[in-house]
């Protein structure tokens, strides 16, 4: 190796002083670690998501079922009403007429023509 | 000896948890961790940090320090691992414009031979930074430290002839890069 390379390396890469701060800098608390439980933060965010999912697909599938259920119910008990205009439909507000007229409707069957306007479901005898 | 002795003296101080015994240790050490640090990263922030988690470790685990090894030895395993762990993004041309300003300054040189000192610096450190850092630790504890090859081998633990090895390739790729400086350096145009 030339001199001039050792001579450049020495001057180049001396010992320097430290600076006044670094005690300071000790004096504070160390930065928190990460718990140890982070590692877990995947599978756990992974079980989370399915379960929220599971929720949304069995509530969706509930909601979308009930709309024909009531219909089915509907159906089968307006034809015994006298003031019926067999104007049928599947939408909640008439949900809410639903028991009453079921009740009254127990021994009547209804027209084979009549469904509902909107989901086309067939009155249920 | 004596220094020996004081070491011994302060190791054990420190692990019956004096204060003041941590603190004279930290003068002791302080600029031999930073410089290590700051060799080998080429940045004044980093060094900082490494030489600030490096004393933070010491002090944690010198309840368990047997003094199989000196505590030079120690502590040089500590910045030596710290710096080689460092995964973070090196920055290397921010010191070079802190010397450069620092110089800049430095009312014994002229302008010219500021500039010149300055442009030697950067050139050398880039070169020095650009070396693989198994390389760079080397040629930092041999120059910075002026540790001899065994006790180099000692604190990287391996071989004298893997210390003399590594050195010598160190030695190669920096002459061939630094070599226009070399002949600038000189005034004669090759």
């Amino acid at each position: 190796m030339s001199d001039w390379l050792e001579r450049e390396l020495a001057l180049h890469l001396a010992s320097v002083r430290a600076p006044e701060g670094l005690w300071d800098r000790l004096q504070l608390p160390p930065l928190p670690q990460r718990p140890r439980t982070s590692r877990f933060r995947w599978p756990v965010a992974a079980i989370l998501t399915l379960a929220a999912a599971s929720t949304f697909w069995l509530a969706a599938r509930t909601h979308a079922a009930e709309p024909y259920l009531t219909a089915r119910v509907v159906h089968a008990a307006q034809p015994q009403l006298p003031s019926v205009d067999w104007n049928l439909h599947c939408a909640l507000p008439i949900r809410t007429s639903t028991f009453q007229l079921a009740a009254f409707a127990a021994s009547q069957s209804a027209p084979d023509t009549v469904g509902c306007h909107q989901c086309h479901a067939s009155v249920v005898n | 000896m004596v220094l020996e002795e004081t070491g011994r003296e302060l190791v054990a101080a420190c692990q019956r948890g004096d204060r003041e015994a941590f603190r004279a240790l930290f003068e002791l050490h302080k600029d031999r961790v930073y410089s290590i640090a700051l060799r080998f990263t080429g940045d004044p922030a980093d060094a900082m940090d490494i030489a600030q988690d490096s004393f933070l470790k010491l002090f944690s685990v010198i309840r368990q320090f047997r003094g199989e090894s000196s505590l030079e030895t120690f502590l040089y395993r500590l910045v030596v691992n710290r710096c080689l762990d460092r995964r973070r993004r090196e920055r290397r041309l921010l010191p070079l414009v802190d010397e450069w300003a620092a110089l800049l300054h430095a009312p014994e040189a002229s302008p010219s031979e500021t500039l010149l000192h300055t442009e030697m610096q950067a050139r050398v450190q880039t070169a020095i930074a650009k070396l693989a850092p198994d390389l760079r630790m080397v040629i930092v504890l041999r120059y910075t430290e002026g540790l001899a090859y065994d006790r180099i081998a000692e604190v990287l633990g391996c071989s004298p002839g893997t210390v003399a090895s590594r050195l010598h390739r160190a030695h190669k790729i920096l002459e061939r890069r630094l070599a226009p400086l070399a002949r600038e350096s000189r005034g004669g145009y090759v």
